[in-house]
C-alpha cells in the first residue's frame, strides 16, 4: 500500500525533481508552471514596485470569477421570469449564495480596475515598444473584453439596472452609422429587448467571451514568453551588454540558456545570473501562490463588507430616474449626455459621439501610439522616464478626464441627469404607498 | 473565510427558532423545542410564482395554543375558508417572501415596492384600524364579490361605486364603461411614476404625507381638478372616510394571476355591477322619472339648476327644446350627435365629452322627460 502511494505521488511531483538531465528537460515540457515560466527570472521583475504584480493580480481575478460564476451556474436561471427570483434564492436561500455573488461582483469590479491599472503601469514603463506592440494589442482587446465580459454579467440578474443598462448600451450600438440597427438587433436578439436578449448575454458571458479570454490571456503570456520577460530585461540587457539586442525573426527560442545568439530570448539567459536574479522554481511559482492568496483575501474582504445590491424587478414600462451604465462606462454616458445638443432643429446625437467616436478614437490612439512614440531605447522598462515627459502628460490628463467623467456621473448625476451636489438631496420620489 | 463561515452559520432567522425553542420549553413543557428542525421553513406556490419563508421566524403560525404568544410567534387568525398552504403569506399581506431577514421580509427596504401592509403602513397614513390597508390585497382575490365580511371599506368603496356618481359613466371597468377618462380595470398596477404629482407633491410633504399612489387617489377622489387641473371629473364632495375606502379600492383592482381554486365562487361568471333597473310599479311618472335619471347615469353629467357638470344643466329644457328632439337625444345620442345639426354643436360646445346611450326605453325616456318637466314647476 505504501509503495503504491508512493509510486503515485513520485508520478505526480518527478517534475520538480528530475533525476536526471533527461529528465530534466522533460520536465520543462510537462511540468505546467515549469513549461510556462522560464528557467530564471530577473530580480526587477519579481520586484513589488516595478509592476505591482497588476497583470498576475487580474489572472488571479479572473480565475476567482470563473470558480465562483461556475458555482453560481449551479443556480441561476437565464429566463426573463425565473432569473431575478434566482439570484433572490441565492442571496437569502443557498448556502453560501450572498458570498459567491458579493465575491463574484467585487473581483468583476476590482478586476476592471486591475486591468485599466495594468495598462497605466505599461504605459508608463514604456513596455509596448518594439517587438512588445503585439503583446501591447493583445492587451487592448484584453481590455476590451473584459469591458463587455463585465457588461454581459451585469445584465443577467434582469433587475431594473441591468434593464435599462442594457437599453442604453443596446442604444448606443444602434446610432453607429450603416450597421448601428442590424447591430442592435444581433446584441438583443430581435426588435425588442426579452428574453432573447438575456439568452445571448448569459452565452456570451459564460462562453463567448470566457473563451476569447482565456485565448488572448494565453497568446499574452507566450508574448511576454517571446518578448523575452517584462519590459525592465530591455533596460537590464541594455545595461549589462551596453550594445543593442535585435529581434531575429527566426530565432524564437532559447533551450534552456545552452545556445548562443543575439536575440533578446538568447541575451536575457545570458544576462541572467545569480547577482540578478533567482529561479523561477521555487520562487516565481511561491510569488505567484501569495498574490492568488493576497487576491483572494481582498475580494473576501471587499465580499464580507458590503452587499451585493439587486434592485427591483425589470420593467419595461418604468424607467428608473436617473437611468445609469455601469461606473465603468458611466463616463461614456457622461459624454453622450454633454454631447447631446439640441440646437433649434438642428440636434446632434450624442450617442455616436459619446458613445462610439470618442471611444474609437481612444482604441485607435492606443493603437497607434507605440508607432508615435519616440523616445530612447533607454526609456523602455523604467518609470517615468524623464524623455517621455510630453506622452506621459498626455496619458494622465486622457486618463484624469475619464476618471473625472466616472465620478461625475457616480455621484454628481440625479434624477433628469442634473447636476446635483453630493449634499444636495435629491428630490423625493413618489413610491406606492 | 471565519467571518463568512461564521455569517453563514448564525443567520437571523436562527435566532428567533432558538427564542421559539427556549419559549416552548417554558410555556409549554420541557421537550416541547426538541421537535423543532433547525432549518429553513418556507410555503412554496409555483403556482402563485411565490416562495414565502415568513415561518422560517413566524413559528406559531399554525398553532393554536400561540394565539397569546409575542410576535413573531403569535398564531395566526383563523379566518375560513382561507389556507395559509395554498395562499402563503404575502398574497395578503405584502412583504417580501423571498427573504430571510426581517427588514427584507416586511419589504422596508429600498428596490420593494410591496411592503408590508400592517401597523406601521397604517400609521403613515394615521389609519385608526391598522387593517384598512390590507383589505387591498384581499380584494384581489374577492374583487367580483358584492360584499365580503371584514372589508368594511371595500365594502363601502364597492356600494359608493353604484350608489353616488358611476365611475363608468366615463371610465372603463372590467370591459364596461367609456373611453372618456382612464381604463381603471388594473388601475392598481400602475407604478407611481406614471402618476402626476405636480400639483400636489408640495402639499403632501409639508403636512408630512408619504407621497405614494394611495395618498394621490385620495387627493384626486376629494378634490380630482386641483390633481389633474384640466379634468372633466366632477367633484362628488366624498367625505374623509368615503375617499379612503376609493382610494383603497383602487390600489386593490391588480391583475394577478390567479389559480381558480383561490378565486371565490370561482366557477360562477358573476357581474361585477350587477345593473338594477327601477320598476315603474305604482310609482307616479315622474317619481319614475327621477328614480331613472338617477340610476341611468343621467344625474352624473346633468344637473338640474345645479349648473353644467359635464353636459348641460337641464332645468327649464323641456320648455327651451322640442319634446321630440329632447326624446330622441334620450332614446338614440350617438346618431343624433352624428346628424343632427344642433346636437353637433352641443357635442362641441361640451368638451365633445358625447352622450351615452343608456339603453332605455320610450316609456322610460318619457318618464325621464315628466320628472325634469316637474322640477321646472317646483
Amino acid at each position: 500500500m505504501k509503495e503504491k502511494l508512493s509510486r503515485i505521488w513520485k508520478g505526480i511531483t518527478w517534475s520538480w525533481s528530475p533525476k536526471s538531465s533527461r529528465e530534466a528537460s522533460e520536465s520543462v515540457v510537462r511540468n505546467f508552471w515549469l513549461h510556462w515560466f522560464p528557467s530564471r527570472i530577473s530580480l526587477r521583475s519579481m520586484s513589488w514596485g516595478y509592476s505591482f504584480w497588476l497583470g498576475t493580480f487580474a489572472v488571479c481575478l479572473f480565475l476567482i470569477l470563473a470558480a465562483t460564476g461556475l458555482l453560481l451556474l449551479f443556480f441561476y436561471v437565464p429566463s426573463v421570469q425565473n432569473a431575478y427570483w434566482s439570484i433572490k434564492d441565492l442571496e437569502n436561500v443557498v448556502v453560501f449564495g450572498w458570498l459567491l455573488r458579493a465575491q463574484h461582483r467585487w473581483a468583476a469590479n476590482l478586476m476592471v480596475v486591475t486591468v485599466f491599472l495594468h495598462l497605466v503601469r505599461v504605459f508608463f514603463t514604456a513596455g509596448y515598444r518594439g517587438q512588445r506592440v503585439w503583446n501591447w494589442y493583445i492587451g487592448i482587446a484584453l481590455l476590451v473584453v473584459t469591458l463587455f465580459l463585465s457588461f454581459t454579467g451585469y445584465i443577467l440578474p434582469w433587475d431594473q439596472l441591468a434593464y435599462w443598462a442594457l437599453t442604453i448600451g443596446t442604444g448606443i450600438a444602434s446610432s453607429l452609422p450603416l450597421l448601428g440597427k442590424s447591430l442592435r438587433f444581433v446584441l438583443v436578439g430581435g426588435n425588442v429587448i426579452g428574453q432573447s436578449s438575456l439568452l445571448r448575454f448569459f452565452a456570451l458571458h459564460n462562453f463567448f467571451l470566457p473563451a476569447a479570454l482565456f485565448f488572448l490571456l494565453a497568446l499574452h503570456m507566450w508574448r511576454i514568453r517571446k518578448d523575452g520577460g517584462l519590459a525592465c530585461m530591455d533596460s537590464l540587457i541594455l545595461e549589462t551588454k551596453s550594445r543593442e539586442i535585435a529581434v531575429s525573426p527566426t530565432k524564437t527560442y532559447s533551450l534552456l540558456g545552452v545556445t548562443e545568439g543575439t536575440t533578446i530570448q538568447v541575451a536575457t539567459t545570458e544576462v541572467l545570473d545569480d547577482t540578478n536574479s533567482v529561479h523561477s522554481s521555487p520562487h516565481l511559482v511561491r510569488r505567484v501562490a501569495v498574490v492568488f492568496l493576497l487576491t483572494t483575501i481582498i475580494t473576501l474582504f471587499f465580499a464580507l463588507l458590503s452587499p451585493s445590491p439587486l434592485e427591483e424587478p425589470a420593467n419595461p414600462f418604468v424607467t428608473p430616474i436617473p437611468a445609469k451604465a455601469p461606473w465603468y462606462f458611466l463616463w461614456l454616458q457622461e459624454l453622450i449626455a454633454i454631447t447631446t445638443i439640441r440646437i433649434g432643429k438642428i440636434s446632434i446625437s450624442g450617442g455616436l459621439i459619446g458613445g462610439i467616436l470618442v471611444p474609437a478614437f481612444l482604441i485607435l490612439l492606443a493603437l497607434l501610439w507605440p508607432f508615435l512614440d519616440r523616445s530612447p531605447k533607454e526609456a523602455i522598462g523604467v518609470w517615468l522616464h524623464k524623455s517621455r515627459k510630453k506622452q506621459n502628460t498626455v496619458f494622465i490628463i486622457l486618463s484624469a478626464a475619464i476618471i473625472l467623467l466616472i465620478i461625475v456621473g457616480v455621484y454628481l448625476r440625479g434624477p433628469y441627469w442634473n447636476f446635483y451636489w453630493p449634499w444636495r438631496p435629491w428630490p423625493k420620489i413618489p413610491t406606492l404607498f | 473565510m471565519i467571518i463568512a463561515f461564521y455569517r453563514q452559520a448564525n443567520p437571523e432567522w436562527k435566532k428567533y427558532l432558538k427564542e421559539f425553542k427556549n419559549y416552548l420549553e417554558q410555556k409549554v413543557s420541557s421537550g416541547a423545542g426538541s421537535a423543532l428542525d433547525f432549518s429553513v421553513k418556507q410555503i412554496w406556490l409555483p403556482e402563485l410564482n411565490r416562495v414565502d419563508r415568513c415561518i422560517s421566524c413566524h413559528l406559531g403560525y399554525d398553532q393554536p395554543n400561540m394565539a397569546e404568544a409575542p410576535e413573531p410567534f403569535r398564531s395566526h387568525p383563523e379566518i375560513k375558508p382561507h389556507s395559509i398552504s395554498k395562499m402563503g403569506c404575502t398574497l395578503c399581506h405584502g412583504g417580501q417572501g423571498f427573504a430571510l431577514k426581517k427588514k427584507d421580509a416586511h419589504g422596508e427596504i429600498k428596490h420593494w415596492a410591496e411592503p408590508l401592509l400592517g401597523k406601521s403602513m397604517a400609521k403613515k397614513y394615521v389609519f385608526k384600524n391598522e387593517n384598512i390597508l390590507i383589505q387591498i390585497n384581499c380584494n384581489i382575490c374577492h374583487r367580483r364579490d358584492e360584499e365580503t365580511s371584514g372589508m368594511e371599506m371595500i365594502n363601502l368603496a364597492k356600494k359608493l361605486l353604484t350608489q353616488k356618481k358611476k365611475c363608468q359613466t366615463c371610465h372603463i371597468i372590467n370591459g364596461q364603461g367609456r373611453k372618456l377618462a382612464p381604463d381603471l380595470t388594473f388601475i392598481g398596477d400602475k407604478p407611481a411614476e406614471r402618476f402626476d404629482f405636480s400639483q400636489i407633491k408640495n402639499k403632501l410633504l409639508k403636512n408630512g404625507r408619504p407621497l405614494s399612489v394611495l395618498s394621490w387617489h385620495y387627493e384626486h377622489f376629494m378634490n380630482p381638478k386641483a390633481v389633474v387641473p384640466d379634468s372633466k371629473m366632477p367633484d362628488v364632495k366624498y367625505s374623509d372616510e368615503e375617499a379612503w375606502a376609493l382610494s383603497v379600492l383602487m390600489m386593490s383592482w391588480r391583475n394577478v394571476n390567479l389559480p381558480v381554486m383561490l378565486i371565490p365562487g370561482g366557477k360562477k361568471e358573476r357581474p361585477q355591477f350587477p345593473e338594477k333597473r327601477p320598476e315603474k310599479g305604482k310609482a307616479d311618472l315622474a317619481d319614475w322619472g327621477k328614480e331613472l335619471f338617477e340610476s341611468k347615469s343621467c344625474s352624473d353629467c346633468h344637473t338640474l339648476g345645479g349648473g353644467v357638470e359635464v353636459g348641460p344643466d337641464l332645468k327649464g329644457i323641456t320648455k327651451t327644446r322640442d319634446i321630440t328632439w329632447l326624446k330622441k337625444m334620450i332614446l338614440n345620442p350617438e346618431e343624433m350627435e352624428r346628424i343632427d345639426p344642433l346636437a353637433k354643436k352641443l357635442y362641441g360646445q361640451y368638451s365633445e365629452a358625447g352622450m351615452p346611450n343608456g339603453d332605455l326605453t320610450d316609456e322610460e325616456a318619457e318618464a325621464i322627460l315628466k320628472y325634469i318637466e316637474s322640477v321646472n314647476k317646483n
